[in-house]
């Protein structure tokens, strides 16, 4: 399996332990370039020093033989971006976190799966150890 | 300019330690002509040092620039094998030399050959003006071993452990050639050196007389062996002895280009894993067993019938540049002396006594190759991992390290091609090219394996060619350099 994830933060880093664990291929698309030096330096993976709205990017990265992509930036309007460019591509699994939680309908009219408000639920989570 | 002085003051004491350490040999092995000369020494070296110490230490402020650090090396490298050619000098010119001594001593009347043996002995190479080692005096068999082993593990590592923590020791020995660290300060660093030295000869004597060799040879062998440096005190070096005692020369010479950080990791820590944990002790195993499988392939094709056990020990010989010798290489042919002569460019591993580029150098050198071929098929906007010991270093470091690796790598082979240029000018009779190309680059490394060259009826231009070769390889050239240009620079400032 061969995934692409957009964005290099926390998330990322755990996605990326989960993903080599598993022993899938991925490639890392980030568009800052010290936390793209970063994630170079914990892991073995090819990371890219781009923003997804660039042209060809995608192709670079190979996203006819991607299985999924992932976006995990904090910036909605780049998740969809990349969902919508991985949707044009025919990539399998779409799966993007989502900050603004009132935009989750039109995501999922793409065919999108959305983890929205992730505060939220890690808040929800933790108070539920309460009962 | 005064503190390099002082450094040199210091460092002039240890030939009068080293010499009245002798004395007692020389007085056990009966041979009171050498006395003499020994004290000589000592008081020569012991006046010289007292009095650049004295005139210089009002003005002590601490060598804190790397410059003046690697000066202070270059020279003091420089002077401490002429007084220390004092001993063999004198010795030879003796008047009551013991009349039944064999002629080889005799070579040693010319203060070149003396000379050449001393740098030999303290830049741990081995190449010899004697031809007999089994019948020079005792006492010069010691002397010749005690150079190799105070020079095997560096004068300055030494001066430090002595010295008092206020002068600036990092300078001096990083100009040394040493980069590592073991420990929190370099006096600990320096402190463990010593001890992992010290144990590690002890092994090799004891190892060397339970294999079977004589107290005597096991002292000696023991010594030079774990120095890398090569000199010996049987005829044909090691080619006399038994399976037995090659094999575990091999053994000693291996762990002698093995770095000290290793040898520390293994005995502190009890991990065997240190010896082939990092890069360059990986490139180590490699060099060594591909090494010996493509030189008994060579003397195969050319239908030379020698022993693998022999193959095995001129290749580790070579690599780990110690230079002991269980066959003559001099009838091997062109190819086979080239792949040796790789090998004693590449040398043992950085932080160890073996000489040459040092291992991790050359592994720099071929992950840059490496790193340039994957750089050329990155995708544009793809970034670039650098992979060095395990771990992710950046760009810029990488860069840094491969810039020093080659720069060096280039000094290193340009002044074996001088050295060359002279040697070839020569016309030395029996010496082909590849001779004088094989000889140049055992100088450099100090390693001490001879394609016939060194020899007493060369030329004083050639000694002193092969001299300063392996002076210039003891203290990886810069220094050097640095020393030379010292009165060019001032020459230039005047104006």
């Amino acid at each position: 399996m061969y995934l692409i994830i957009v964005g290099a933060g926390v998330v990322s880093e755990q996605l990326i332990s989960l993903i080599k664990d598993k022993g899938y291929k991925v490639a890392v698309i980030e568009k800052q370039e010290e936390r793209a030096k970063a994630i170079m330096q914990q892991f073995d993976v090819r990371v890219f020093h781009a923003d997804i709205a660039q042209a060809n990017i995608l192709e670079e990265v190979d996203i006819k033989n991607a299985d999924a992509i992932i976006a995990t930036t904090k910036d909605d309007s780049v998740n969809l971006m990349a969902m919508i460019l991985g949707k044009e591509h025919q990539v399998k699994y779409l799966i993007t976190l989502l900050q603004e939680a009132k935009h989750q309908a039109m995501f999922e009219k793409l065919g999108v799966q959305v983890l929205s408000d992730p505060e939220k639920l890690i808040a929800q989570k933790l108070f539920s150890f309460i009962d | 300019m005064k503190t390099i002085f002082r450094d040199i003051g210091l460092f002039l004491h240890i030939p009068a330690v080293m010499a009245m350490i002798s004395i007692p040999v020389c007085i056990l092995a009966k041979e009171t002509y050498a006395l003499i000369p020994l004290l000589t020494c000592a008081i020569a070296s012991f006046a010289t040092g007292q009095l650049f110490y004295r005139l210089t230490k009002s003005q002590s402020q601490s060598s804190s620039r790397t410059p003046y650090a690697m000066v202070t090396a270059a020279l003091g490298w420089l002077l401490l094998p002429l007084f220390g050619a004092i001993p063999i000098l004198m010795t030879a010119n003796a008047a009551d030399l013991a009349p039944d001594l064999s002629t080889t001593i005799l070579e040693f009347k010319n203060p070149w050959n003396a000379i050449f043996e001393a740098f030999s002995g303290f830049t741990s190479t081995g190449l010899s003006m004697a031809f007999n080692y089994s019948e020079l005096p005792h006492t010069l068999q010691w002397w010749r071993s005690l150079m190799e082993w105070i020079g095997g593990v560096g004068v300055i590592v030494l001066v430090i452990s002595l010295l008092e923590p206020a002068t600036q020791p990092n300078r001096l020995y990083n100009a040394e050639g040493r980069s590592q660290k073991i420990g929190l300060t370099l006096s600990k660093t320096v402190k463990h050196i010593w001890w992992i030295y010290l144990i590690y000869t002890i092994g090799s004597i004891f190892l060397f007389r339970i294999v079977g060799m004589s107290w005597w040879e096991a002292l000696n062998h023991g010594m030079t062996g774990i120095a890398t440096g090569g000199f010996s005190v049987t005829d044909n070096s090691i080619g006399d002895y038994g399976f037995g005692i090659k094999l575990a020369t091999i053994i000693v010479m291996i762990l002698g280009a093995i770095s000290f950080s290793a040898h520390y990791q293994f005995l502190r820590h009890r991990k065997l894993s240190a010896f082939w944990s990092d890069n360059q002790h990986q490139a180590l195993w490699i060099v060594l067993i591909l090494g010996t499988l493509l030189l008994w392939l060579f003397n195969y094709l050319t239908v030379r019938d020698v022993p693998l056990i022999d193959i095995l020990f001129q290749w580790s010989s070579a690599v780990s540049t110690c230079g002991f010798g269980t066959v003559s290489v001099e009838s091997w042919d062109g190819g086979a002396k080239l792949l040796m002569t790789l090998a004693m460019l590449i040398g043992g591993a950085a932080g160890s006594t073996a000489g040459g580029i040092k291992l991790s150098r050359f592994v720099i050198v071929l992950k840059a190759i490496a790193w340039r071929f994957r750089r050329i098929s990155l995708l544009p906007h793809e970034m670039m991992r650098y992979e060095f010991n395990g771990k992710v270093i950046s760009e810029s470091e990488a860069n840094r390290r491969v810039e020093a690796a080659a720069v060096l790598t280039i000094l290193w082979l340009c002044v074996i091609v001088v050295g060359i240029f002279i040697l070839q000018y020569l016309k030395l009779p029996n010496s082909s090219l590849i001779d004088v190309i094989f000889e140049a680059a055992s100088a450099t490394s100090g390693v001490g394996i001879s394609a016939g060259i060194t020899h007493p009826d060369l030329p004083w231009l050639g000694k002193l060619t092969l001299i300063c070769l392996m002076w210039m390889g003891r203290l990886e050239i810069i220094s050097v350099l640095l020393l030379f240009s010292l009165p060019i620079k001032s020459l230039i400032e005047r104006k």
